[in-house]
């Protein structure tokens, strides 16, 4: 069997078992086994997303929302990259700074919110500063290991190659770790979209995590379950589609994976 | 003038906090310009600790080694090496790796590109000038990595084992390119191997080393002409005759094994 046929039968699977669900979750509701606004029919959901498209509402939150990740995710990623440089180019630092970096690392973005609000009280800022203190760190990491565990050879290549210092660090060290980095900046955009649907649910404004809220304070299930997938498609579609590709075009390019 | 020269020199790798390992013990050496000289020996035997040395990507602890009479203190585009794995950077094409020295040298763009060309021309490599190295094989690899050294006309080429990575046929290909560059081109070449035949084949003059602490323990001279075929009688008897002289070494003697290891005990 070709790959490509291969590829055909897991996708029909998926939309098989995938349709099933749906299917089993509207008959189960017609049912009126548990009340409805515990877990609304699919067809509710849909008809109120719709109504929510046709307001504009969903739209507009979808477009807040992704500006709002946009910035805390450009601003984090860059600082990041820019510590995690100056960790991997000063090992004192580094040995100094890395278990603080790892603890910041394992601490949940909801856990930010509480010092972000008596920051910068509730507003855009805050829900900004949720995403920095969330995503950050990571990368900062990421940055460290990428140019440290870069393959010697590459380096002694260019020293007997005439390149000083800087040459050493601008045109191999830095594009060596690209693949790395690509990687960084994949959990980067991961860790930021959590952070910002966290950020979201207290922050004002009207991005997709306070149109989630705003659903629970209405009573208004079929919105919270349609905020829910739609939140959990955005996140699957930019992860798997958008950076997978782009992280296997540069693995690629580099020779670390198979074309 | 000697292309390179090397006066007692020893080198020494701290183990542990007062046990340190030596691994070059007084090693003297005089390179005229144009020759071809195998270093051989096991492995641990500090050849290619030695490599590294002359290339200036490592200090000595004693010693004077001199590129044409000035003291080396660093990496110079004098002294290029080529490594085992041919070491391209993946990012660049085949002509941006080639250009890589050039411009470190300060070449322009333009002028980079146009030596390059004409040195991937010279090895021909010329219609692989834009792929990227990955897309090459081991054989191709190690090519370009030649002439992204030779490009930069260096006084001396040092190798530390850079065919050991190739198929048979592969090798003895290469060797043959690389005994017509050296023939073209009045290159000095220090090769490091730990393959008699390899020595044999290549060069003029092989220095056999041995391990613990490395220094070097014989010299053979060897005025066989180009191409060298491995059946020849003299290549034959030479390789038996190295191959008893290392034999002892790649075994260590057990006192010095067991003396070692009981100083390191003391402490």
């Amino acid at each position: 069997m070709s790959i490509f046929s291969i590829n055909i039968k897991k996708h029909l699977i998926r939309i098989l078992v995938f349709g099933s669900i749906l299917i089993l979750w509207q008959f189960l509701a017609n049912q009126e086994i548990w009340p409805e606004y515990l877990l609304p029919a699919l067809s509710s959901v849909i008809e109120t997303m719709i109504d929510q498209i046709q307001q504009g509402t969903l739209f507009n939150a979808i477009i807040v929302s992704t500006q709002r990740l946009l910035v805390g995710f450009t601003i984090a990623s860059s600082l990041g990259f820019v510590i995690g440089m100056l960790l991997a180019l000063l090992p004192t630092a580094d040995e100094a700074f890395s278990p603080f970096i790892l603890a910041l690392q394992s601490v949940p973005s909801v856990v930010w919110l509480p010092l972000a609000l008596l920051w910068f009280s509730l507003g855009e800022q805050a829900i900004i500063a949720v995403i920095i203190l969330g995503a950050t760190w990571n990368m900062v990491s990421t940055t460290t290991s990428g140019l440290k565990n870069i393959d010697p050879t590459y380096l002694k290549a260019a020293r007997t190659l005439g390149a000083s210092k800087l040459s050493v660090f601008r045109k191999v060290m830095l594009p060596a770790s690209v693949p790395h980095l690509i990687t960084g900046l994949r959990f980067s955009w991961a860790f930021s979209w959590r952070a910002l649907m966290a950020g979201e649910l207290i922050g004002g404004g009207s991005g997709l995590g306070q149109m989630l809220m705003w659903g629970r304070d209405m009573g208004n299930m079929s919105l919270v379950i349609g905020i829910i997938a739609i939140i959990g498609a955005f996140g699957f579609i930019s992860d798997n589609y958008i950076f997978k590709n782009i992280e296997d075009l540069v693995l690629k390019r580099w020779g670390y994976k198979g074309e | 003038m000697y292309s390179l020269r090397i006066e007692n020199l020893h080198k020494s790798y701290q183990k542990n906090k007062d046990n340190r390992e030596k691994v070059l013990e007084d090693i003297n050496l005089s390179v005229k310009k144009g020759e071809f000289i195998t270093l051989l020996g096991p492995s641990g035997c500090g050849k290619s600790t030695l490599l590294h040395i002359l290339a200036g990507l490592e200090k000595p602890q004693r010693g004077n080694i001199f590129c044409k009479d000035q003291p080396i203190t660093g990496p110079d585009q004098d002294r290029v090496m080529i490594m085992q794995d041919a070491a391209l950077f993946p990012w660049l094409t085949v002509l941006k790796n080639v250009c890589f020295g050039l411009r470190e040298r300060g070449f322009a763009n333009n002028k980079a590109i146009k030596l390059a060309r004409q040195e991937l021309s010279r090895v021909g490599l010329s219609e692989v000038e834009s792929s990227y190295p990955h897309q090459l094989s081991g054989g191709m690899q190690q090519r370009v990595a030649l002439a992204r050294g030779l490009v930069l006309k260096p006084e001396i080429i040092l190798m530390d084992e850079p065919f050991a990575a190739l198929d048979e046929q592969t090798r003895l290909k290469l060797q043959r390119e690389l005994i017509d560059l050296w023939q073209e081109r009045n290159m000095t070449i220090i090769f490091v191997t730990h393959s008699i035949r390899e020595a044999l084949l290549l060069s003029r003059k092989v220095l056999v080393m041995a391990s613990n602490p490395g220094k070097i323990k014989s010299k053979y001279e060897l005025k066989l002409s180009y191409p060298r075929h491995p059946g020849n009688n003299k290549i034959i008897e030479l390789e038996e005759k190295i191959l008893t002289e290392l034999e002892p070494s790649l075994t260590p003697k057990e006192t010095t094994v067991k003396s070692r290891t009981a100083g390191g005990e003391h402490k």
